[in-house]
């Protein structure tokens, strides 16, 4: 218990002892971390679009203005790989667009007329099968033009792939600065206090017992810097939510609970690990040149 | 606790012979001084005994321990069953005296209300219980040295290792801390300790070892001794 005590009040003097290092120190693991959590969410997002896109085995078909829509739902059904084809009305698509973005009345008020044209919407049944029939309804006479998922997908997961190599090389970079330069906070207050260390050690202190406050105080610069990271990133990020739901509804930004505690545990927990890391690595570095005798 | 050396050299970089060919045997509960000019070996010769230093030859056996042989993990469970009072003292200046005296206590896992007690006791003992709160910086040189002696003595070692603990002090003060460990050595703690003071040599008797040039050179028993008289 007294162990205990000494550990907490030691741990306590370090953390203000050197004030203004810790402090910035800490600041640089704030950073640190929002650029890290920040590539995360990214990265996150993208990939998470990508395969919503992925998934989505519809294909638009839009029909040429006074086309008839009979002998293209008769060719569709002789299709085996169509598992379903549904005829959209301009009327329905532009109740549609209404409910998605709440403008209808003003599109036709600007533009005097409904200008959606008919279409079909074709669901395949296999992902693989897109493209192949894609191009076959697209030669059909009686289409304007066809609108898939599947170069949209194959872009966006493209740009997946590369924001998760940027992701991984910011956490990389990010990994080595805030090992410098915790690894520097805790040696300026392990020299300011190297005698004491070394009467310490020469009294028969184990290097477990003078090495825990320096543990202590990496562990608490590195989980408070990515707690207050992550604290600037949940509210950034919710911001971002409402004003991307506003000016694009249609793009879904990923938003649930495990999302915060998934970003808790690999910061918070990061943070910790490393904070732990740099200190154990400084001290025992220290205490071992102490004991070696000479 | 018994000490053997056997064959002890200690060389620092580049060839500066601190120590050469030292055989010394010391008895459980002996009281033996170290003396010699600066520079003679002493602080060495203690220092090696503290396992600060390794020697660069020879063997030492200090009770169970071969210091040659002791791993970094044992280190500090030897040490706590040394006590050292440093030239210098080495207080801990943000700790006040009783403070200095518990952090050894607390850093071997003492309990405290165990702490407390022997705490008490010890600095009663050195008549420093009314100045416990006290920070070293607001004591005389005296006191120190005794907090220094407290603070040794507190795990109750079976080793005594003191380095010039009356060098800086005035007739009396010393006296008292004489009085002081001979008193710990009267309880069965072996004591050593290097000193120039040849008053203390005369007054308090003991056993004088006299180191010259990292060799020893007279290694009186109990008796009348004149520091460096042949040299």
């Amino acid at each position: 218990m007294a162990t205990f005590r000494y550990i907490l009040r030691d741990t306590a003097r370090l953390l203000t002892r050197h004030f203004a290092v810790v402090f910035l120190t800490l600041l640089t693991i704030i950073a640190v971390f929002l650029a890290v959590g920040m590539s995360i969410l990214l990265s996150v997002n993208v990939t998470s679009l990508a395969s919503q896109i992925e998934s989505d085995l519809t294909i638009e078909a839009y029909l040429k203005a006074k086309a008839d829509v009979q002998p293209v739902m008769g060719k569709l059904a002789e299709m085996p790989q169509i598992k379903n084809a549904r005829y959209v009305s301009p009327e329905e698509a532009l109740k549609r667009l209404d409910e998605k973005l709440g403008q209808g009345d003003q599109i036709i008020s600007l533009l005097g007329d409904n200008p959606l044209p008919p279409s079909v919407i074709i669901t395949v049944d296999r992902a693989e099968n897109l493209n192949d029939v894609a191009r076959e309804v697209e030669a059909f006479p009686e289409v304007e033009d066809v609108i898939y998922a599947g170069e949209v997908a194959e872009r966006l997961a493209s740009l997946a792939y590369f924001l998760n190599r940027f992701a991984l090389a910011v956490f990389v970079i990010a990994l080595v600065t805030s090992l410098v330069v915790m690894m520097n906070t805790i040696r300026i207050a392990l020299y300011s206090r190297r005698e004491e260390i070394g009467v310490m050690l020469l009294v028969g202190a184990t290097p477990t017992y003078v090495s825990l406050p320096f543990l202590l105080q990496g562990v608490i610069l590195g989980g408070s810097g990515a707690l207050v990271a992550l604290l600037f990133l949940i509210k950034a990020y919710r911001w971002l939510l409402e004003v991307l739901s506003k000016a694009l509804p249609f793009f879904n930004m990923l938003d649930s609970p495990q999302i915060t505690l998934w970003l808790f545990c690999l910061l918070v927990g990061g943070g910790v690990a490393l904070g732990w890391l740099c200190s154990w690595t400084a001290v025992y570095q220290h205490i071992r040149r102490a004991l070696k005798p000479r | 606790m018994e000490i053997r050396m056997a064959g002890v050299s200690k060389i620092f970089d580049p060839d500066i012979v601190a120590l050469e060919d030292v055989y010394l045997n010391v008895k459980k509960g002996e009281f033996v001084y170290f003396v010699g000019h600066t520079g003679s070996g002493k602080t060495t010769l203690l220092r090696l005994i503290n396992r600060e230093l390794i020697p660069t030859s020879g063997q030492i056996m200090v009770g169970k321990y071969n210091l040659r042989k002791l791993r970094l993990g044992q280190l500090p469970y030897y040490r706590r069953q040394i006590g050292v009072v440093f030239q210098d003292f080495k207080l801990l200046p943000h700790l006040n005296a009783a403070e200095n005296v518990a952090f050894v206590l607390e850093a071997i896992g003492v309990p405290k209300r165990q702490v407390e007690e022997r705490v008490k006791a010890v600095l009663s003992r050195l008549d420093l219980w009314r100045r416990r709160f006290l920070y070293p910086e607001q004591m005389s040189g005296g006191e120190q040295q005794r907090l220094a002696i407290a603070r040794a003595v507190v795990n109750m070692p079976s080793l005594l290792i003191a380095d010039e603990p009356t060098g800086n002090l005035d007739m009396e003060t010393a006296e008292s801390i004489m009085e002081i460990l001979f008193s710990i050595n009267a309880t069965g703690t072996t004591v050593l300790m290097a000193t120039h003071n040849q008053y203390i040599v005369d007054a308090f008797r003991a056993r004088v070892v006299e180191l010259d040039r990292g060799r020893i050179a007279r290694d009186e028993p109990k008796g009348e001794v004149e520091l460096y008289g042949d040299l």
